[in-house]
């Protein structure tokens, strides 16, 4: 698990670190830089794999930008010459200095420095000097596989760390990607960044639950979440249940509706709720053996009603803290009810406001339920999402 | 990150403009993060105020409303995070009635307050101790809350700044000039901060945001204008040099 990052000279971001736990929430007005703060993790990861370049950004759902704009250049600020990245575990450290090019040729960027560090010893060192050759080209993608094939120098935390970084992605799921009739551009397994193939994520993971009672009961939970539906199941024969105007995918999602007929209640991912989609794919991405050990959710609870989301997060909370195999997630969200859901008294559970300030830095800053806090909020009803609202924990806009 | 975490309180926003403005200017050496605490936005926007609504009417709501969350405002548990945090309400709410915001069972009716101007110090003070009243706070001083409190209004500063040097007259008894806001509905259209449509005031944010720069700029030259421009600096300036001295 990452528990620390820091970035310096990218886009919004001047110069922060922050400490993520397992779970990780980003609050902020738009604009604030949250969506940074995902891309940069993003660039990082594609830094770890070897090359910076267009094709491996999209891969991890980073937006691609004209090159002007990756480069933070304040107008109170000379513009950095280097853009800065860094990732922790409790046992490893990795950091890459990069320069992207200036003009917009799409060439890969170049590699400065670059760090590798497991339990105190220096594995990857690579400073500006060395750089010349071989610069667009990182060093630690190497060095993993030769960690790896190398027995006698298996550096499991190094090789963990990269494991870590590399496959990291920002998903952004979106409705007619998830109803299956738009195709998924940046395909991923279980599912792709914007929601293709879910109803293969869900096959996947419903042969596991014969094997695996948490994956038995997470299933029993979400249908705590939907209330017009007793069930849900996949099939590849869809003739019945989806107009053949409609494009499909191989496999369907089929829900039950409870209030209507046998042979009139069986209805497709196409004609259900969105909602129940969304909720899907959060499911897959987080249940599946096959997800990366950490990525990104941007807008969680886009199409979600607040009662809803509030339920969603606290599933969450309780996967993430029960499951022993839980990936590392960071989300973004707009909703205030999601803050509700959040058990903020378990250390894994970080809350950040993401705020800019007044010369537009943006700012990452951890907010710490303390029992004061707990007080106001159980006890004399002020819940986050009303404090939220009132401006007290920051990440609002200054409308 | 910033140096300085700033929660505003100001009656609707272009105040929040006027007083950023400033900040930049008496904490230039430094970085803030503002936070606009009132008037409260609805995120189920219906076009309102939320639930306090705006005006110096949400000034005192707001400032119930923190009472109500049980906690002195100094050991609120979600206030307490703030540096500072500046309560704005122009001097001439201190003739105003609490019937005139809709206010039917005010806490103490100490409302109006205004005394002969000038000098205009007399009825700030005065107006201090009403929004002490509305907190629940009996004294004078209290960290992290600086009172902002123009006279008559915001807008004074405005006009030392764009129109004090080509037009002395408007300077005379300044913060004694109840007529301010008319003052600048009356310029011609390009340069207008406020419209006046048959009687019903409008100020344009565009036109504040245009013009924020021109009073960090001119902050000094408004100070020597304006004694609650200046008084305002003083108590930043003196919680700035406390926070460094003490840190």
């Amino acid at each position: 698990m990452l528990t620390q990052v820091s970035i310096r000279n990218f886009k919004s971001i001047l110069n922060q670190e922050f400490f993520p736990g397992l779970m990780n929430i980003l609050i902020g007005a738009n604009g604030s830089g949250k969506s940074n703060i995902l891309e940069a993790i993003g660039v990082l990861s594609a830094a770890a794999s070897g090359i910076v370049d267009d094709e491996s950004l999209l891969r991890r759902g980073v937006r691609l930008s004209m090159p002007g704009i990756y480069k933070s250049a304040f107008k109170e600020k000379i513009v950095a010459p280097h853009i800065f990245f860094e990732a922790k575990t409790d046992k490893t450290e990795y950091s890459v200095t990069l320069d992207n090019l200036k003009d917009n040729s799409g060439s890969a960027w170049q590699f400065k420095s670059e760090e590798l560090i497991s339990d105190g010893e220096i594995i990857l060192k690579r400073s500006p000097k060395q750089s010349s050759k071989n610069n667009q080209q990182g060093y630690a993608a190497l060095k993993r596989i030769e960690m790896i094939e190398n027995t006698s120098d298996a550096n499991t935390s190094g090789v963990d760390l990269l494991n870590i970084i590399q496959n990291y992605a920002i998903y952004y799921p979106n409705t007619p990607v998830l109803r299956g009739i738009s195709p998924d551009l940046h395909p991923r397994a279980p599912v792709g960044l914007t929601g293709g193939r879910l109803a293969d994520a869900i096959i996947e993971l419903q042969s596991l639950i014969s094997k695996d009672e948490f994956i038995e009961d997470a299933f029993d939970d979400i249908l705590t979440l939907i209330d017009w539906t007793n069930s849900f199941d996949t099939t590849s024969n869809a003739e019945s249940i989806l107009s053949p105007s409609v494009a499909r995918t191989k496999n369907t999602i089929r829900f039950t509706d409870k209030y209507m007929k046998t042979k009139h209640n069986q209805i497709s991912a196409y004609d259900a709720s969105e909602g129940v989609l969304y909720i899907l794919f959060c499911t897959a991405l987080v249940l599946s053996p096959n997800s990366p050990k950490c990525f990104a959710i941007d807008n969680l609870d886009q199409a979600l009603n607040p009662r809803l989301i509030l339920n969603l997060a606290k599933l969450l909370c309780k996967w993430f803290t029960q499951n022993k195999k839980s990936p590392q997630l960071f989300f973004t969200a707009h909703n205030p009810a999601v803050l509700d859901g959040l058990h903020l008294q378990d250390d894994r559970i970080r809350l950040f406001s993401v705020d800019r300030n007044n010369q537009g830095h943006t700012e990452i800053t951890r907010i710490v339920m303390t029992k004061e806090l707990l007080t106001l909020s159980h006890e004399k009803g002020w819940p986050l999402s009303r404090l939220w609202l009132m401006g007290h924990l920051g990440g609002v806009p200054n409308v | 990150m910033s140096d300085f975490k700033i929660g505003v309180v100001v009656e609707g926003t272009t105040d929040r403009i006027i007083i950023e403005s400033v900040l930049n200017h008496i904490l230039q050496d430094y970085t803030f993060k503002m936070i606009q605490l009132q008037p409260e936005q609805r995120f189920n926007d219906d076009g309102g105020f939320g639930t306090t609504g705006s005006g110096w009417g949400g000034i005192y709501r707001w400032c119930r409303q923190v009472v109500d969350m049980g906690f002195d405002i100094l050991d609120n548990p979600s206030l307490k995070q703030f540096d500072i945090i500046i309560v704005h309400l122009d001097a001439d709410v201190a003739e105003k009635k609490y019937r005139d915001a809709n206010i039917l069972n005010p806490k103490k009716d100490d409302l109006p307050c205004v005394s002969p101007c000038p000098p205009a110090s007399n009825t700030t003070t005065n107006l201090e101790q009403v929004i002490y009243n509305w907190l629940n706070l009996s004294g004078q001083y209290f960290k992290p809350l600086v009172m902002c409190i123009p006279s008559k209004c915001i807008e004074a500063w405005i006009a030392v700044a764009c129109y004090g040097q080509n037009d002395t007259s408007i300077l005379m008894n300044i913060e004694c000039n109840a007529d301010i806001e008319n003052y600048l509905a009356q310029k011609p259209a390009k340069e207008r901060f406020i419209r006046n449509r048959k009687g019903k005031m409008k100020k344009l944010t565009k036109r504040y945001s245009e013009y924020s720069e021109t009073i960090t700029t001119k902050w000094n030259y408004i100070m020597e204008q304006c004694l609650q421009a200046k008084e305002f600096n003083d108590r930043i300036v003196t919680l700035k040099r406390n926070k460094y001295v003490m840190t």
